[in-house]
């Protein structure tokens, strides 16, 4: 790692951390630093003030309270997947996190890291859209909250200003008789997806879809939510006729889909409809045991 | 005891405890007082003319000592060395270690800066202005290769480095006596070697001395020192090269480097130590690259399987310029193409391109994983062609167990081998019956399942002089200290092949005494007697045996005292476990320690005899050696996603005796992981402009360990005649076998969607679409 | 890398075609343009301060314009270097009438080199087309300004605008 050169801070307070990067121009949060370090190691980035807030305390617990999941934005990949009651609650949050690159990643990369980061192969965006978390973001004049489907804009491009830090990633907990579920093809090299579906279902008494939230990651420029294949599924039995015809509309609307050489903008959109109807399926699954 | 203790053993090595204790010491460990650190300016362009380079803002940069250009460096240093150029119609480019007038790839290196420490000096590289004048690149070996493509050399006809002819039998008698025949592409991808340690080079000049000392992650200290003493016009006595831990080579060590050149001749100039690490993104640009070779196959067959002919006409991509072995390396393409078969009519049309990309050379296997590609999956092909099993074919066309030593149509000499035993093993370790019966079960259910076979031969233990181009003996020497602990030197240079702990094994038990009283001693031109260096798997086949047989003449000096000390007659005395007794009277005997005790007093010395106890020798190999094996890939493709799960592979390997079990598996386990690298995953791209597109591992897939299942390895023994030993070597085997296992399973798999043949790498998007109506594209 | 397509803007022909190639109106839409200048004959010089998100490199180099067939085409060769390493590309656009509405369409091949081609690839065909998303949203709010509006308002607006309509 040869980057340039950087002024380096180690603030422990989100406040601290908060005022830090309003001081300075061209400054940096570093996380769990696997998508910045990389990039500065390349000289890619070259910020001239680095602000690390790993040793910010509060904002990498998770919690589970008031109808609702918090996971501070520091939370490390390896917590999350190790997170046996999550692993209850809302599978698709442990399962995401273990698809993520490898040990060592998914003991330092964060989930704040990667969601702020927006990488448009991320694993992450996919389950957060899925199951409709809002990002709190802490600022100079205080805290506001943005819902997922505000807070991606572009690939590699969030809705947080220069002098703001995510701070905590809060989600509604599932109601009884939801079953949520990950489905991904790795980019060989990388880890990354070629392709990812979050999806989570909930059953009424009768077992018909009562709420469906599907994400997509990998194949267009940020994670989308798949309202079509939500829309297709609501107030039907998650059969697999059912979840075939929901599944195939997992790519509709897409434009300019992501593409390189290990694999096309057409293929990631059909696979977006093959793990869409996995993901569905062992989210149907899930929701009825 | 049984003589052979330790031989056959599963000994841990020795050389692991330092190297998982972070106590090893590479390059990059070495600290020296002043010592400087150096980058490289390279080029962005895969073409260009340099119209200028402005050095002043990084010479003003505070930190900075020293920065030089070709202009500058090209007038003392020589340039890159090529030892294999002696080819028809070759056109030998110069190759100077800092280009002067023209780039030719990205990454070649026109400008280094010397600074107080590496942030300064990669400050330094961004602040060098270089004015270029884009040129046209060639990417493409048949490009480079048509009339009116754009020329790498001004001077030169063309863009054709060389050619290359090779034939055995008559071609055209076996098409006519074919009953078909068939043709087909194959194309081996570049691929990037990557050992997990880049290159690195450090350099220090002791003027009063007149002594430069080079450290430098090489396979080959003996060679490097004679090729940089050329180089920056010293005498070969005032060089001493290093090569400390090394961190993996795979071939791409094996080659003198204009860094290594650049580094001595700046520790000269400045008198200051100086230091350059590679960058992984550096290695990926100016590492040599391996394979490339995309070439015609056409083969004639009768209708019961066998092969009448093979003709393969190939275009190898050479990149740019020669390194130290480039034009050699697809020559050993052409002599293996026969494989295991009796295929007597055979030839090879070589053409070599010059183009705008980093040079090719040895990667693990060199030349031979081409070769048993095409003839392992041609034989499937022709088992295709014919609707016969892939294993039928194999075993029509064998050649047999009682033919050896066997003549191929190349002009080898095949040394031994028993292709059958190895191939039944395999079967029966694989259960072959029951996957061809499961195949076709999960074909009614719509599921595809693949069994790929690949029963290769390739030529290791590199090799005789004469078939070598810079020498193919070995070095060793044994001394036996005072003490009589054993100090072996080898010429020979390890980097993970575990020949620390296998060497101290041939020792302890020729020797009688413990391995752990047995130090292998290797990468230094001033400690060690020259030698050839670790590449080709030969470094227990001849660096082995050259120990051994200067162990047999200690042992021989051992006796002779041991019989004076004993007052017995030398006949008469041997070694029992740790002594060396007289026959018939176990009682009577001497320790290696005494021996050496009194050799070293050298008072009361045996009629004759010098004192001391040490001895060398210098082997030089009758033949190669040829080990062979049988692997099976099991393999299922997922029709809605083209993913390949690769649900077993069995492996019997034949590489002779084994000396340690555990060593000669761990070898073809990383064998086999970069052979299905090759196959899956790898491949660097280089776009139509010449420029690298997999710079990193996010782009370029290392094949990782939770990618595979659990191999089940077994083996055979069919033991060498040359050496005397018996062994093989090992290094290659697992690389150049398993790429066309798995070819042929996953086309197998795919057989029901009329698919015949998939190029590397048989991505997911590429199988899916074969599966669902489309084109591989 | 080739780069297709097609944009609609809601302004007329000659108002868009005025916006391209204008150079004050280039300077404001082309993203990351930190200073564009007239060298004479279509040519300009331009800095720009590209990027996708943290990562960003400076480039300058020139722009040129050439076959102007005011208002309905021309092409654009751009070749700008920086440290991470260089682009060059050229490219052919048209300019169709389509009711009040004008239709883009622009056809070019961009060729990375350096640093950025070896180590981007993944990002690379995203990272095009992000930009020229950037850039339409950007000619689009220059041209259909109402007179005193904060065009960068307009260029966020429009930009959120055309990833919604997805």
């Amino acid at each position: 790692m040869i980057p340039g050169t950087f002024d380096y801070h180690a603030p422990k307070t989100l406040k601290k951390a908060v005022s830090l990067l309003n001081e300075h121009e061209d400054a940096k949060i570093l996380a769990g630093g696997h998508s910045l370090i990389p990039l500065m190691k390349l000289r890619f980035a070259a910020p001239a003030v680095v602000i690390d807030i790993g040793r910010v305390s509060g904002i990498s617990r998770i919690r589970i309270s008031d109808g609702h999941i918090q996971i501070g934005a520091l939370t490390t990949h390896h917590t999350i997947g190790s997170n046996a009651r999550l692993r209850r609650v809302c599978p698709v949050l442990p399962e995401t996190a273990n698809e993520i690159g490898d040990l060592q990643v998914r003991n330092r990369g964060t989930l704040g890291g990667s969601v702020v980061h927006a990488d448009p192969a991320a694993d992450w965006p996919a389950a957060m859209m899925a199951l409709r978390a809002s990002f709190e973001v802490a600022g100079p004049s205080g805290t506001r909250e943005v819902s997922a489907s505000d807070f991606f804009v572009d690939m590699m491009t969030t809705t947080i200003g220069d002098g703001e830090i995510l701070s905590q990633i809060r989600i509604p907990e599932p109601p009884a008789g939801s079953g949520s579920a990950y489905a991904k093809m790795h980019q060989s090299a990388s880890g990354f997806a070629i392709t990812g579906v979050a999806a989570q279902l909930t059953l009424d008494e009768s077992g018909n879809v009562s709420a469906a939230g599907v994400g997509v990651t990998g194949v267009a420029p940020i994670a989308y939510t798949a309202s079509a294949v939500e829309d297709a599924l609501v107030g039907k039995a998650p059969d697999e006729g059912a979840i075939a015809a929901a599944a195939a509309l997992a790519a509709d609307g897409v434009q300019d889909a992501n593409e390189d050489h290990h694999a096309s903008g057409e293929y990631r959109m059909h696979l977006a409809t093959v793990l869409a109807s996995r993901a569905l399926a062992s989210a149907a699954e899930r929701a009825k045991s | 005891m049984p003589v052979a203790k330790s031989v056959g053993a599963r000994i841990k090595r020795r050389e692991d405890p330092r190297l998982i204790q972070g106590l090893a010491t590479y390059v990059d460990d070495l600290q020296l007082p002043g010592m400087c650190y150096v980058a490289f300016v390279r080029s962005p362009h895969a073409h260009a003319k340099i119209q200028s380079i402005d050095t002043s803002a990084a010479s003003a940069l505070d930190g900075v000592v020293s920065v030089v250009t070709g202009a500058d460096v090209n007038p003392d240093v020589g340039g890159v060395p090529c030892a294999a150029t002696d080819f028809p119609n070759v056109q030998v480019p110069e190759h100077p270690v800092l280009a002067e007038d023209k780039v030719r790839f990205v990454g070649e290196p026109l400008a280094a800066v010397v600074a107080v420490d590496r942030y300064v000096a990669q400050d330094a590289v961004d602040l060098v202005e270089v004015d270029y004048d884009p040129l046209e690149a060639v990417s493409d070996a048949e490009a480079a290769l048509e009339p009116g493509s754009v020329k790498l050399y001004d001077h030169f006809d063309s863009n054709q480095a060389f050619t290359w002819d090779l034939e055995g039998g008559d071609v055209d008698a076996g098409l006519k006596e074919a009953d078909r025949v068939i043709s087909q592409r194959f194309i081996h991808q570049r691929l990037a070697p990557n050992p997990i340690e880049p290159r690195g080079v450090a350099a220090d000049f002791n003027a009063g001395d007149e002594q430069l000392t080079l450290w430098s992650s090489t396979q080959i200290p003996h060679i490097l020192r004679t090729q940089v003493a050329l180089m920056i016009g010293l005498n070969e006595n005032r060089v001493r090269v290093i090569a400390p831990e090394v961190g993996g080579g795979f071939g791409c060590k094996l080659n003198v480097y204009a860094e290594e050149a650049v580094l001595g001749h700046l520790a000269k100039k400045l008198e200051r130590p100086v230091k350059w690490m590679e960058s992984r993104r550096e290695n990926f640009l100016h590492t040599i690259h391996g394979r490339d070779q995309l070439g015609d196959v056409e083969i004639g067959m009768k209708n019961d399987g066998t092969i009448t002919t093979l003709k393969y006409n190939v275009v190898a991509d050479v990149g740019s310029y020669f390194q130290l072995l480039t034009p050699a390396i697809p020559t050993l393409t052409g002599l293996m193409l026969c494989g295991c078969y009796q295929i007597r009519n055979v030839s090879m049309h070589l053409r070599a391109a010059f183009t705008n990309k980093m040079s090719t050379d040895a990667y693990r296997g060199a030349g031979r994983p081409e070769a048993t590609y095409i003839v392992e999956r041609i034989v499937d092909c022709v088992a295709d062609e014919l609707g016969l099993d892939p294993l039928e074919v194999r075993r029509k066309n064998f050649i047999v167990k009682d033919s050896f030593p066997y003549e191929t149509g190349t002009g080898l000499s095949y040394d031994s081998g028993d292709y059958t035993i190895a191939l039944d093993k395999a079967l029966k370790n694989a259960d072959y019956e029951g996957l061809r019966k499961k195949q076709a079960e999960l074909r009614d259910e719509g599921r595809y399942l693949g069994i790929g076979l690949s029963t290769y031969a390739e030529i290791c233990g590199m090799g005789p002089s004469a078939a070598m181009p810079a020498g193919g003996w070995e070095s060793g020497t044994v001394r036996v200290d005072p003490t009589g602990k054993v100090t072996v030197l080898t010429g020979i240079k390890p980097h993970g092949q575990g020949q620390e702990t296998t060497f101290a094994q041939l020792i302890a038990d020729g020797l009688g005494v413990d391995v752990d009283d047995v130090k292998i001693v290797h990468g230094d031109t001033d400690s060690v007697q020259y030698g050839t260096g670790t590449f080709g798997s030969r470094g227990t086949a001849v660096g082995g045996t050259a120990m051994i047989m200067a162990m047999e003449k200690v042992k021989k000096k051992v006796k002779k005292f041991a019989a004076h000390m004993l007052e017995a007659n030398i006949d008469d005395i041997e070694l029992e476990d740790d002594r060396y007794v007289v026959k018939g009277n176990p009682e009577r005997g001497v320790s290696l320690a005494d021996v050496s005790g009194h050799a070293h007093r050298g008072i009361d010395m045996p009629e004759d005899t010098e004192p001391g106890l040490a001895e060398s020798h210098f082997f030089e190999p009758s033949n190669f050696t040829y080990p062979f094996g049988t692997h099976i890939a099991v393999v299922e493709v997922d029709k809605d996603t083209g993913e390949v799960d690769i649900q077993r592979y069995v492996a019997v390997d034949d590489v002779g005796n084994i000396i340690n079990p555990m060593i000669v598996e761990g070898q073809i386990h990383g064998g086999i992981v970069q052979g299905l690298g090759q196959a899956l995953y790898e491949e660097v791209i280089y776009d139509e402009s010449g420029q690298v597109l997999t710079g990193t591992f996010m782009d370029y897939t290392m094949p990782k360990a939770h990618f595979f299942p659990r191999f089940e390895l077994d083996n055979t023994v069919t033991p060498t005649p040359v050496n005397p030993m018996g062994v093989k070597g090992v290094g290659e085997a697992g690389t150049i076998g398993s790429t066309p296992a798995i070819v042929n399973a996953v086309i197998d798999a795919l057989k029901p969607f009329g698919v015949r043949h998939i190029d590397m790498p048989l991505r997911p998007e590429k199988l899916w679409r074969l599966m669902n109506g489309g084109e591989s594209s | 890398m080739k780069i297709t397509g097609t944009h609609q803007i809601s302004a007329a022909r000659d108002r868009v075609f005025t916006v391209l190639t204008d150079p004050e109106c280039l300077a404001r839409v082309m993203p990351g343009c930190k200073g564009l200048e007239s060298t004479g004959d279509g040519a300009y010089s331009i800095h720009l301060a590209a990027g996708v998100g943290p990562i960003k490199g400076e480039y300058a180099g020139t722009v040129q314009l050439t076959d102007i067939e005011a208002p309905s085409s021309y092409r654009m060769l751009v070749d700008a270097k920086g440290k991470t390493g260089f682009v060059k590309g050229e490219g052919k656009v048209e300019l169709v009438e389509d009711g009040d509405a004008t239709t883009v369409i622009y056809e070019g091949d961009v060729t990375l080199g350096g640093p950025v081609a070896a180590v981007g690839q993944r990002m690379h065909s995203s990272a095009a087309k992000l930009m020229t998303r950037q850039l339409f949203g950007a000619i689009e709010a220059e041209a259909t300004a109402e007179e005193g509006e904060d065009v960068k308002h307009s260029i966020i607006r429009n930009t959120l605008r055309g990833l919604r309509s997805k």
